[in-house]
């Protein structure tokens, strides 16, 4: 999970943000900028779009402080900003219609952007293979296997139902099943939605 | 018959599953791989590691955006509207470009002939000029750039400004296929600036 936690933020930072301090705003900053990052490049694939929205997210928690209204985690409630502007950038006609521009031209190509990996060895590969899944699986299978939300949660959040988050993530569990064996090294007979 | 995968995936979460699916893979090696498989694969996401730092301080352009938007207060209101058409038209523009892709240079070995070449050009020409005007009918750039956009946008502008001057040189007495190639060129890369264009607008609304 990506470190989404209270403790990154002295206590009162918040209350004294809403009062105007630009310390206390530049201190939720600073705390959230590395989880919030993140979170931003594992659901948007292309390290300039990320940072972009990043930064979007930064603008939207400092500028709707008010909206928070004290009942849950702060840390919980800048995730969920944060997964929202992203779906929300996924599903913008600019991306929809730049990925099926770039599908006409190469069915594999998944990925419209250049991925710039985070990390090292085999991270790596998983790094790759997640941003060559389609922008829906990516969402569901991180959101749910790492982020912690429920079907019903991420189904609500894409419009759809708690079985199209389940289907989506069978669908991303498959596809990095096979991007990520070698070639000739298949495991067992697993169908997404069939029998052997 | 095995399990399938959401079936196992649910296993591997608690959910609910058939009795006979559960049982079927406690018995089966097969199955029972590919559960741990699931585990395996959820566990390898997680230990990714986190984004690498920034490789600039962000808070000032947050900052600087921040004040920005409690300055413009209602204007964004106003500004909608015209995004909005902007939109449409460039989206719209970006589709008929996609059905209509430009033609590639001819290669050496084939010259054109001078009718044919002025026609394409002619053709380019026209593309370039719809560009433009979809260029125009963006929102102008705001104040406060990022890096992101602001640095292709400009290297685009840049190759636009160019281009213009190779063509100036072209008219005053360089073959015709030189003329379409650098056409077809500027209607590339005026594509490319279209596009980021737009995505700049969409993220400053």
């Amino acid at each position: 999970m990506t470190a989404f936690t209270d403790d990154l933020l002295p206590a009162g930072t918040v209350s004294r943000a809403r009062e105007g301090s630009a310390e206390a705003r530049e201190a939720i900053f600073r705390a959230f900028e590395a989880p919030v990052r993140t979170l931003a490049r594992r659901l948007v694939p292309g390290s300039a779009q990320a940072e972009d929205l990043a930064q979007d997210v930064f603008v939207d928690v400092l500028t709707s402080l008010g909206q928070y209204e004290g009942r849950g985690s702060f840390a919980g409630w800048v995730r969920a900003v944060t997964v929202r502007r992203c779906l929300m950038h996924l599903r913008s006609p600019w991306r929809r219609a730049l990925r099926w521009a770039r599908a006409a031209d190469d069915a594999d190509a998944e990925t419209v952007l250049r991925v710039e990996p985070a990390s090292g060895g085999d991270a790596v590969d998983l790094e790759r293979a997640l941003a060559r899944l389609g922008d829906t699986a990516r969402a569901v299978v991180w959101l749910h296997d790492v982020e912690g939300y429920t079907h019903a949660e991420i189904g609500a959040l894409l419009g759809g139902t708690a079985s199209f988050s389940k289907s989506q993530l069978a669908r991303a569990h498959a596809r990095l099943r096979e991007l990520l064996e070698p070639e000739g090294v298949k495991t067992s007979c697993m169908p997404v939605s069939t029998n052997c | 018959m095995h399990a399938r995968l959401h079936e196992l995936l649910s296993l591997r979460d608690g959910e609910p599953v058939e009795a006979a699916v559960r049982a079927h893979v406690a018995g089966c090696a097969e199955c029972a791989a590919a559960l741990a498989g699931t585990e395996a694969l959820r566990e390898r996401l997680r230990a990714l590691p986190p984004a690498p730092p920034a490789t600039a301080d962000g808070w000032a352009a947050v900052a600087a955006r921040v004040a920005a938007t409690r300055d413009r207060g209602g204007r964004t209101r106003r500004v909608a509207p015209l995004a909005a058409a902007a939109s449409v038209a460039a989206l719209a523009l970006f589709a008929v470009l996609r059905w209509q892709p430009a033609p590639a240079p001819e290669p050496a070995a084939s010259a054109p002939s001078a009718t044919q070449a002025r026609s394409s050009v002619e053709e380019l020409r026209s593309r370039s000029q719809a560009l433009e005007a979809a260029l125009s009918a963006l929102p102008a750039r705001p104040a406060v750039v990022r890096a992101g956009t602001a640095l292709p946008i400009e290297s685009l502008e840049a190759q636009v400004q160019w281009l213009d001057h190779q063509l100036l040189l072209a008219d005053a007495g360089e073959p015709a296929a030189d003329a379409e190639r650098l056409w077809h060129d500027r209607v590339e890369v005026m594509s490319s600036l279209v596009q980021l264009r737009y995505v700049e607008a969409q993220l400053n609304p």
